[in-house]
């Protein structure tokens, strides 16, 4: 990692090399200590808090999912699930997570656009998951599960993602980590863990609208192509059962016969078997995507597909000229 | 359009072979009339302005934004500086006029607000500021840097200098190379300034005209999405810079108020749609939407007008004025553009196909905009299959309203609620198997 560094004095540090297809977010947190009132408690916070760091301080009125925040590690706030939208009297409804909290403000958790805007898009963030909690590893254990639970959410407005032919194949490629974007939230966790942590370079947020995931800045396509290190940072930080280490994919399930997580989805990628050398950060292969196996993933072949959608061209067709909207019905 | 000594003859939807004729013509006789123009009009030598003919779209309005457009020599400055241009103002002065200015487009980063706190806050913060000016998409923004380029270059070149910044950074779409030649030419001419101007490009996206992610773009990030917001760009922008985000209209506003010594108090506006050809007018700012989409010739009887850019309000009422404040009292759009549509458009087909675009085109980063515009979407599309639930559809779009991270989410959904509330017999019509335009609903049964 330093050896190239070394050879050129001049070479930029590491960090200008990675990128992970974000944003760079202005810091966030407040100018100064504050007390706010939130929900009718005064709570006094540090300079750099957000108003999320107040709201945890205290039992708020209202269930406050905050999914996407993480508050360690220098992790986030990415403030992109807006489940943590909360009622301030100075600024109207703003997201707690990412929000600087003001000496003075007056937050409040159950106002209704606020408790609204919180319901709707944690049902937003069902209606792009795989739910078959009884198959995943981490049921029991998922702050998504948790914060359904929490705002006592039966049936979501949107459904969920259960169209089989809409899943994307499992990545059971890496002996290590196992990547099932199905469940992924695209909280952005993973990929500050992998680059602003680790100083990997491994993960990246790529595509946009629908087609946004977690992908690889090699272009690899698979866990076992990319540069992984396996340091395993990634699967820690993960809030749902998107991203989990190996052996314990199925620690949690519950044993359904012939019901597993892999058939449940029915496209995985394998380990290729191929012995690779030591990992380098940021080692690119020109044939990264040659050698990706693809199986069906059990009985219920059906639900296999090739994957075509490598490529996340950002829709060229739709420049502004043309003033078309999108196709329709 | 022929000229000399005074005389100009104008020349309506030209062929090339037309224009050779014409060429001819006058190359023969020296007559600017030898070619039966459409209009002349006859002028003192040396006009400085645009020497409006009465014909259909130049007619309308004033000009005093658009004045060096078809005129002037888009870039050479000796023709800016004839009508006063290249003004060397003092920096106090610049701030006060902000204070009467407001900022065009939501592409803007002070959209319908007051400019002279925002410049104020730059010019005062630690950290060299930089002047952005946000050309990326928006029609008349793209006429000015073809026609009048000096006009947002001179606006832009005094903010810099009022706010102390070193450089000023045109951006636009890599799709309008005339406009960016054309301002690239303007800015290599541009006389001697200690600011530096350069222009850039990016993807041409619509979501690349948001201001953050424009910044994301000349910040050189290969995937653009929304920044989250406070603080905002003028106080962390390019590079962390303070950046003021400005479109040419805004600083072609300023650099007209700093020559006449008030703002014109006009709006610039397109029409387009269902016209012959589209128009790019300016009209005084007490004019309703009539006066300007009179301006374009339509290519069907009236239905309704989609007013604010790509994510306007749509509205059957033309009787509302272009001010900001009354176009937002009628949940209508300020980008200014309108777009019109004829008796045989489907409002459900246009509102969704708008919805589609948002669920298409999106940055992917925040929920209510990723999720909300595909759910958006597919509720308009249960429609057709007879579930139209209004309620279901009007709280969703009220929480991608209030919890969207940029512009872009908190506007898709504005096409569909002003529909909703216009043209709800349409909805309501489809919800029974029948489409009232009789334009949508055959296709999908066949």
């Amino acid at each position: 990692m330093s050896s190239e560094q070394q050879q050129a004095v001049d070479a930029p540090p590491l960090t200008e090399e990675i990128a992970p297809g974000t944003a760079s977010d202005p810091p966030v947190g407040g100018d100064a200590p504050a007390t706010v009132t939130v929900d009718g408690i005064e709570v006094s916070v540090e300079a750099g808090a957000t108003l999320i760091d107040a709201v945890e301080a205290i039992e708020p009125a209202e269930s406050v999912p905050a999914l996407c925040h993480y508050g360690r590690e220098e992790i986030g706030p990415r403030s992109e699930c807006r489940t943590c939208m909360v009622e301030t009297d100075e600024h109207g409804v703003v997201p707690a997570c990412s929000f600087p909290a003001e000496d003075g403000m007056t937050v409040r958790t159950d106002a209704t656009d606020a408790a609204q805007a919180r319901d709707v898009n944690l049902d937003l963030v069902l209606s792009d998951h795989n739910l078959r909690c009884t198959t995943c590893g981490k049921n029991g254990r998922c702050e998504l599960q948790d914060a359904a639970i929490d705002a006592e959410v039966e049936e979501p407005r949107y459904g969920v993602l259960d169209d089989r032919d809409e899943y994307e194949p499992i990545d059971d490629s890496s002996s290590f980590i196992q990547i099932d974007r199905n469940k992924c939230i695209l909280c952005n966790r993973c990929v500050e863990a992998c680059n602003d942590v680790q100083v990997e370079g491994v993960l990246r947020m790529e595509g946009s609208g629908q087609d946004t995931r977690i992908g690889f800045q090699s272009d690899a396509e698979t866990m076992e192509d990319s540069t992984c290190v396996s340091c395993g940072h990634c699967a820690t930080v993960c809030p749902t059962g998107s991203l989990v280490e190996k052996g314990i994919e199925d620690a949690t399930t519950i044993p359904l016969p012939g019901f597993t997580q892999t058939n449940s989805v029915g496209k995985t990628h394998e380990n290729t078997g191929k012995t690779k050398g030591p990992m380098t950060p940021k080692k690119r292969t020109e044939d990264s995507s040659d050698e990706r196996s693809l199986t069906d993933g059990g009985d219920r072949s059906a639900g296999t597909k090739t994957e075509t959608e490598t490529s996340h061209a950002d829709g060229d067709d739709w420049g502004d000229a043309s003033e078309r909207g999108g196709e329709w019905p | 359009m022929v000229t000399l000594d005074g005389q100009t003859g104008f020349h309506t939807g030209c062929s090339l072979e037309r224009i050779e004729a014409i060429v001819r013509a006058f190359e023969e006789t020296g007559d600017v009339t030898a070619a039966d123009p459409d209009a002349v009009v006859d002028h003192g030598p040396g006009q400085t302005t645009f020497p409006t003919p009465e014909l259909s779209g130049l007619r309308t309005g004033v000009r005093e934004i658009l004045d060096g457009c078809g005129w002037r020599r888009p870039t050479d400055p000796a023709d800016h500086e004839a009508v006063g241009g290249f003004v060397d103002p003092d920096p106090d002065a610049v701030i006060d006029l902000g204070g009467t200015l407001d900022g065009r487009g939501w592409r803007d980063l002070c959209h319908d607000a007051p400019l002279a706190d925002t410049w104020e806050s730059v010019r005062s913060a630690a950290g060299d500021p930089v002047v952005v000016v946000n050309a990326h998409g928006n029609a008349a923004d793209t006429l000015l840097l073809e026609s009048a380029p000096f006009e947002a270059l001179d606006g832009a070149v005094a903010l810099a200098d009022a706010v102390g910044a070193e450089r000023v950074i045109v951006y636009a779409s890599a799709d309008d190379e005339r406009a960016v030649q054309t301002v690239r030419d303007a800015a290599a001419n541009y006389p001697d300034s200690p600011i530096t101007v350069d222009v850039e490009t990016g993807p041409a996206e619509y979501r690349a005209a948001e201001p953050s992610m424009a910044i994301e773009s000349l910040e050189g990030n290969h995937r653009l999405e929304a920044r989250i917001r406070p603080p905002d760009l003028d106080a962390v922008g390019l590079h962390g810079r303070p950046t003021l985000v400005h479109t040419p209209r805004t600083l072609a506003h300023l650099s007209v108020a700093l020559r006449e010594g008030e703002p014109a108090g006009t709006r610039v506006m397109t029409v387009t749609g269902d016209v012959a050809d589209p128009v790019t007018v300016e009209v005084p700012a007490s004019e309703t939407l009539e006066t300007v989409v009179d301006a374009a010739e339509m290519t069907g009887a009236f239905k309704a007008a989609s007013v604010g850019g790509r994510f306007g309000g749509v509205t059957d009422d033309l009787t509302v004025g272009v001010k900001p404040d009354a176009l937002a009292a009628n949940d209508l759009g300020s980008e200014g553009v309108v777009r019109v549509l004829a008796d045989d458009r489907c409002l459900v087909e246009f509102v969704g196909q708008r919805a589609q675009f948002a669920a298409d085109e999106n940055c992917g980063r925040c929920v209510p905009c990723r999720e909300g515009t595909t759910q958006l979407a597919g509720l308009l599309r249960d429609v057709y299959d007879g579930g139209y639930d209004p309620e279901a559809i009007e709280e969703l779009i009220d929480v991608m309203t209030t919890s969207s991270i940029c512009a872009f989410g908190v506007q898709a959904g504005r096409p569909t609620r002003t529909a909703l509330s216009a043209f709800e017999s349409e909805f309501e019509a489809h919800a029974d198997g029948r489409c009232p335009a009789g334009s949508c609903l055959e296709p999908l049964e066949a």
